[in-house]
This record gives structure tokens, C-alpha cells and sequence, in this order.
């Protein structure tokens, strides 16, 4: 014999990932972690960017990277060739990472200390941008071939970001894009976002970046 | 584009709602999802017959979205008005100091469910 009930659930599905989010922030506060959160296009050139961050942070951050893809490991082998330590999560498919992968990738790194983390995420406007990883600070980087548009056709990337770097500066004259345009795009969508110009091939702005990250870390581990 | 993830995001909170409530089998489930949060209802629907088929908890069950329209609020002038994921400015002052104040939401509103009864008459 069976009854048919309504049973009232209000449950939010992203709940229990946000919450798990903010107990992640938690951990890595008392362990003196700053992690920031990568998100851009597939081939906007988040690896190449880590690889030119290297001198400007050696010898004044403990630093190590965590490269989220769907396959391959090419991207923690390029970092860790530098010397920085880096682990490889494979999302098996999935387009985003969320709280528990990444604390999951953060074990990856033993007991080693870190002042400072950077989730390298899965190259995707779109998913990333829903799920809290846990980080301290969200960053996207949007390159110039890209267009100036993005923030317009992907707001909640924009909106959710504390910082954009926009790269790839030096081919600026080969691409009708406009940073004031761009600046005015952005800050439509989220007022409070700081942007930064940066090109890891000349070098322009990579020293900035790693201002703005060395300025985060003292903040967070103060 | 994660439609399967939610999905199964979804059907790991009912398993645990059923549990709960001493469910044997689901009838429905009553989905609210935002209209601005990048989920499309009809992917949901398609994707959810093939995942719950693999539980029988779920067999014959029936996925009910009720999409929740976007909202945005204007810091200026105090405006709520409906807001597309195009429409960043407010639709009464023309101001961009707004805020998305719904839209977003994937929730879960309810279940329409079987339960075992025999239990509770044996208290009885």
C-alpha cells in the first residue's frame, strides 16, 4: 500500500557546492593559502601567461599551480619544467570545476606549503563561472584575437571576476579591438572589476600581474 | 552545457530527500531553473528520462521546470524590472547601476512521491 505525497524541498542544487566553497576559504585561511581562480577561453594563453609570471614571483611567494583540463597533462608538465610544482586534475569530461575537485587537487600537492595556489581552470566562458571553487580570488584573462565583446556575450564571467587581464597586447594592431571599449564592456558588467594590460611575449604588464598577486597574498595571510 | 552534472546533482538530493521522508518510489519532480542560468530546460528534460532510468527509485518518473523569469534591481532608482542576459541597464532610469535579483536559481521546489505507509500502520 502506497500513499502519494507532495514532500516541499526549496533545496537550491548549487547549495551544498557553495557552502562547501566557503569551508574550503576557511581551510585555506588557516593554513595561510591564497588561491586564485584562472578562468578563461581554451587558448587564451593561461599557461604561457604562468610560465612568464615564474621570475616575477621566484624567491618572494611559495608558489604552485593546479592545471584543470579534460585530458592530457602537458600543461602541469610545461609549468613544472620551470621549476614551480605543479599538479594535473583531468575533469573526465566535465566542463568546470567545483569545491570538492579542487580541494581534491589542492591534496595533490602533499603536505608541501603554499603562499599561493593558481587554478588553472577549464578553458571555458561559461561553466566555470557558475561553480565557487573555493577560491580567494577570481580572475579572467581575455585575449586580444578574442575581441573586445566578451563581456557582453559572457557576463557572469565578467561579473564573478575580481581581476581581468586582458593578453596578447602585442598583436594589437593586427585586430580591431579597442581598450576603452573593452574597459566600457567590462565595467557595464561588473563596476568593481580591475583590469590589467598585459603581454606574456613582450613582457608588458606580467610584472603588474604579479604585483596585484604578491599584494593579494599579503592581504589574505596577514 | 553541464546539463548532465545538474542532473545528477539533482537526482543525488532527491536520493537523499527519499530516504528521509521513507519514499519507495518518485512520482515527479518540480524544478525551478532561472532563465538566466546558462541551464536549458529542454536539455534537461531530454537528458533526464536516460539518468533516472539508471535508478529504479526514479522509474516512470516525470522532471516538471517551471522557468523563474530574470529580475534586475536598480541601485539608482530603486526599480525591479524584468532582465534579460542582453539588458544590463535599467529598463526605467536607463541607469547601469543594477543587480541581477533573480534569474539565477536552479531549485529544487518539490517531490510528488510514493511512500511506504505499512510502516507507520504497524506503529499505529
Amino acid at each position: 500500500m502506497a500513499e502519494i505525497r507532495l514532500i516541499d524541498l526549496k533545496r537550491s542544487v548549487l547549495a551544498d557546492n557553495d557552502a562547501d566553497a566557503d569551508n574550503l576559504r576557511a581551510e585555506l585561511k588557516r593554513r595561510g593559502t591564497f588561491l586564485l581562480n584562472l578562468m578563461s577561453s581554451p587558448g587564451s594563453g593561461k599557461t604561457t601567461l604562468l610560465k612568464a609570471l615564474v621570475p616575477h614571483l621566484a624567491g618572494k611567494v611559495r608558489w604552485g599551480v593546479m592545471e584543470a583540463d579534460i585530458d592530457s597533462s602537458v600543461d602541469a608538465e610545461a609549468i613544472s619544467r620551470l621549476g614551480v610544482p605543479a599538479v594535473q586534475l583531468h575533469t573526465g569530461g566535465m566542463c568546470h570545476l567545483d569545491a570538492d575537485m579542487t580541494r581534491q587537487g589542492l591534496r595533490g600537492f602533499g603536505d608541501e606549503h603554499f603562499d599561493l595556489v593558481v587554478l588553472e581552470n577549464v578553458g571555458n566562458l561559461v561553466c566555470p563561472a557558475e561553480f565557487d571553487t573555493g577560491a580567494v580570488r577570481n580572475m579572467t584573462l581575455l585575449s586580444v584575437p578574442e575581441g573586445d565583446d566578451k563581456p557582453l556575450k559572457y557576463p557572469l564571467m565578467y561579473q564573478t571576476c575580481d581581476l581581468l587581464a586582458v593578453g596578447k597586447t602585442d598583436v594589437l594592431p593586427c585586430f580591431d579591438f579597442d581598450r576603452d571599449r573593452l574597459v566600457r564592456n567590462a565595467r557595464a558588467r561588473n563596476p568593481a572589476i580591475e583590469i590589467l594590460f598585459l603581454s606574456a611575449k613582450t613582457g608588458e604588464g606580467v610584472a603588474a600581474l604579479a604585483d596585484w598577486l604578491l599584494r593579494q597574498v599579503r592581504e589574505w595571510t596577514a | 552545457m553541464h546539463e548532465m552534472g545538474i542532473l545528477y546533482r539533482i537526482l543525488d538530493e532527491v536520493r537523499a530527500a527519499a530516504a528521509a521522508n521513507n519514499v519507495a518510489r518518485i512520482r515527479a519532480i518540480r524544478l525551478q531553473v532561472g532563465g538566466l542560468s546558462g541551464l536549458v530546460p529542454a536539455f534537461l528534460e531530454r537528458y533526464y528520462a536516460p539518468v533516472a532510468a539508471e535508478d529504479p527509485l526514479f522509474l516512470g518518473s516525470e522532471l516538471d521546470i517551471e522557468t523563474i523569469p530574470g529580475k534586475g534591481l536598480c541601485r539608482a532608482c530603486g526599480a525591479s524590472y524584468p532582465a534579460s542576459a542582453e539588458a544590463w541597464k535599467c529598463a526605467v532610469c536607463g541607469g547601469d547601476d543594477v543587480r541581477l535579483d533573480g534569474g539565477r536559481e536552479i531549485v529544487i521546489r518539490d517531490i510528488l512521491a510514493e511512500t511506504a505507509v505499512e510502516k507507520e500502520a504497524n506503529h499505529g
